[in-house]
């Protein structure tokens, strides 16, 4: 009997000690949790921020997070916004979906936020939708899978500023048409990236009279592809397709030209950085890739919308961080400027942000590209919101493509005032 | 004195534990502690599971997150795809994971020690390329969405509060299912086969049979949680069922005591409080990262496995048990003088 007391004594301490370790904290946050939540409404207005710093999307996370930071100090700098401070909680959910699920109701419930962005990679990024819907939060996404806000139905209070994979894939298969190349091998990673791209880009083939002649895939980690170039190149490919993000695509840069097969390597926007380059070094020459234009700011021409914002954004990051914001940190940007844009306009509270993004949203000029959003489309983007970059000399070089005509037939009446700017750009080559 | 062969079950350190969780929220606000605690509760039920399985039949699972992704999966596709109820889910949740594991253990009722480890451990590993690969059912790498909430009664369980107490209720009748197995004559016999599999199986116990059934057991209980863990989100995705999550239940396990029940529940609900107080540290201090979370697990287990082979809960209440008895004989000894 002695024995069973014993037990049970042990363990309502053992217990005891679990929650007063919970309750010290507890203590501690509430009271400055009371002071937020008293002034909210008057002394400031906080967002909830949850990037993957650490861990495989570290890549994607880091800029994004950097990014938040130095907008949130800028805005801050120059009297908050309409004279009320913004205050930005950031999170790392370490490229975890449970750690980003537990910071999602840390930042919804503890911290009462009005909107949360993020998070980096799609597979978190799904987690997070689901309790944005259920507490009625706005989230802004940094994902480019399409399925974070697709269905609408499932998505109403989910927004994303990447483009979607979809959109690369049509830019792509834009640039193929325009090259006279139909027939392509696919090589792709197996990862979420990967697989996503695949999807989109068999999807989309056959409404740009793609011919996909051969699929192949590989391991993040793997060594060497050289085998499925081989049978990419047998089944007569005129051009290979490479979705994954580094460092194997520089691998397959280099297998290629080891192998020395006439076909052309087109690679994702996963590859948009420097390294990409650092690490192929003389086989990333006549790579070509669809990218944001956060890639090479300096060489979008002066009339583009977009230039001001770009050029002043990167500068103001390189300088700070002095290292590349790539096309992620521009993500970052666009995640927190709509939101900043919605308390601009006295959209203050969590249904009005959520309103505001969906209905109010046209023709904003962000770092990624110009966004419509509208009930149906809670991402906003057009294909020309990339652009087409070529590996000259060791740099990432903006090239035309005559693209400007395939988009003009596609999206003729749909948005004139972006055919416009391409026509514009176009003049300006 | 009784036996500690024939010990009944503890039903007053249930009644307190129960206390204590139903409590817990009302102790707690913090959204993101009470998180953290469904959390736990969902790895209780598995870490229960594989309890049963190291400590009282002495067999390794590697592959503990194969059962619970399996249970996740078939939940998630036959109420997404097949648009059937939550609860049919459960059916299929538990069903599939006890019919992969039999045939597992039926396979492997004659491995032991590290071939079986290995054995889980390759069973882990196809069971996720199957989930990263099979994309026309799972959708891959980047996770299976859209799964509906669980409805009890009309109302709809939602993250926070309420599934916190679902998961907690799974998780306490789990408890009560294990102490009544381990005191019953199948917990005997399968601590027979956890001493001497040998001097068992000459004493007429089939020891085969036990431990393909205690197999299936612990993937059912993995396949329960499999079932929490898939409603609480929107979506599940392969990273969630990685070996990394495998060897985690298994800490938990080594580090409580396999030899107990309670030993499980312990050693689960130390390391979710590894990762909270990692996480707290590292809001004051950017230097500390999630990666401390792992130095710190395996300082830990290698301090367990050093100075309480048995593990924290086994150890302790040993020691609590000698000082009580040590005091007790000394009054009876006062009285008697």
């Amino acid at each position: 009997m002695k024995k069973k007391l014993l037990l049970a004594l042990f363990l309502v301490a053992g217990m005891f000690l679990a929650a007063c370790g919970g309750g010290g904290n507890d203590t501690t946050e509430d009271a400055s949790n009371e002071n937020d939540n008293g002034n909210e409404d008057v002394d400031e207005y906080v967002i909830g921020a949850i990037y993957s710093k650490t861990g495989p999307n570290s890549p994607l996370g880091e800029p994004e997070w950097n990014t938040t930071e130095m907008l949130v100090d800028q805005i801050n700098e120059n009297g908050g916004i309409n004279g009320v401070p913004l205050r930005v909680v950031l999170a790392d959910d370490e490229s975890s979906q449970e750690k980003a699920v537990q910071e999602m109701n840390r930042l919804i419930n503890d911290e009462n936020v009005l909107a949360v962005l993020g998070s980096s990679g799609t597979t978190e990024s799904l987690a997070m939708k689901g309790i944005a819907n259920q507490n009625q939060v706005p989230l802004v996404s940094a994902a480019a899978a399409a399925q974070v806000v697709e269905p609408v139905e499932e998505s109403e209070w989910v927004f994303k500023t990447p483009q979607s994979d979809r959109l690369a894939v049509e830019r792509i298969y834009i640039y193929l048409n325009n090259a006279g190349i139909s027939k392509v091998g696919l090589l792709t990673d197996s990862n979420a990236f990967g697989t996503t791209g695949l999807e989109e880009l068999e999807a989309a083939a056959d409404e740009y009279n793609i011919e996909i002649t051969a699929k192949e895939s590989y391991n993040t980690q793997d060594p060497d592809m050289s085998t499925q170039l081989t049978n990419i190149n047998s089944s007569g490919a005129e051009a290979v397709i490479v979705w994954g993000t580094n460092p194997a695509p520089a691998i397959i840069a280099n297998n290629l030209t080891s192998l020395g097969f006439d076909m052309e390597y087109i690679g994702s926007h996963g590859i948009a950085n420097q390294s990409f380059i650092d690490l192929a070094e003389d086989a990333a020459e006549g790579v070509v890739i669809p990218t944001g234009k956060a890639l090479f700011p300096d060489q979008i021409p002066e009339d583009d919308v977009q230039y001001d914002v770009l050029n002043e954004y990167y500068n103001n990051y390189v300088e700070r961080f002095d290292s590349e914001p790539t096309n992620f940190g521009s993500y970052g940007y666009d995640n927190l400027m709509l939101v900043v844009e919605a308390l601009k306009n006295g959209a203050t509270d969590r249904e009005s942000i959520r309103d505001y993004l969906e209905n109010e949203i046209s023709d904003w000029v962000g770092t990624t590209g110009v966004f419509n959003m509208s009930p149906e489309d809670h991402n906003g983007l057009t294909p020309d919101s990339l652009v087409m970059a070529r590996v000259e000399n060791g740099e990432w070089v903006l090239f035309e493509d005559d693209a400007a005509k395939g988009e003009e037939t596609e999206e003729a009446g749909d948005n004139e005032e972006n055919t416009e700017e391409e026509t514009a750009e176009e003049d300006e080559e | 004195m009784k036996l500690k062969g024939v010990q009944q079950t503890n039903w007053i350190g249930v009644g307190i534990f129960v206390l204590i969780v139903l409590i817990f929220p009302f102790v707690v606000t913090q959204s993101f502690l009470l998180n953290h605690a469904t959390f736990t509760g969902i790895y209780v039920i598995v870490s229960l599971g594989l309890g049963l399985l190291m400590g009282y039949a002495g067999q390794i699972s590697l592959g503990q997150a194969a059962f619970y992704g399996v249970g996740a999966y078939a939940t998630a596709i036959m109420t997404t795809t097949y648009g059937l109820s939550p609860w049919i889910g459960l059916i299929f949740s538990i069903a599939i994971a006890a019919l992969l594991a039999y045939i597992m253990g039926y396979t492997m009722a004659r491995l032991s020690g590290y071939y079986l480890a290995m054995a889980t451990l390759a069973f882990g590993i196809i069971v996720h390329s199957v989930l990263v690969e099979w994309r026309s059912v799972t959708l891959g790498a980047s996770g299976f969405y859209g799964i509906p909430s669980i409805n009890i009664f009309g109302y709809t369980i939602t993250q926070g509060i309420p599934y916190y107490y679902f998961v907690w209720a799974f998780a306490i009748i789990g408890i009560i299912i294990c102490l009544n197995i381990v005191h019953s004559r199948v917990g005997r016999a399968l601590r027979s086969i956890h001493d001497s599999e040998i001097a068992s199986s000459a004493m007429g116990v089939e020891t085969g049979k036990y431990k393909t059934q205690i197999f299936v057991l612990s993937a059912i209980f993995a396949g329960v949680a499999g079932w929490l863990f898939a409603h609480m989100s929107y979506s599940i995705s392969p990273s969630s069922f990685t070996l990394d999550a495998s060897i985690i239940f298994l800490a938990m396990v080594v580090l409580g005591g396999s030899s107990s029940v309670w030993g499980a529940v312990l050693g689960t609900v130390l390391i979710t409080m590894i990762q909270v107080t990692v996480h707290t540290l590292g809001e004051q201090f950017t230097f500390i990262t999630s990666e401390f979370e792992h130095v710190v697990y395996g300082l830990i287990l290698v301090l367990v496995i050093i100075f309480m082979p048995r593990g924290l809960f086994p150890t302790i209440s040993s020691w609590l048990n000698n000082k009580m008895s040590q005091r007790s004989s000394e009054t009876q000894e006062k009285k008697a003088s």
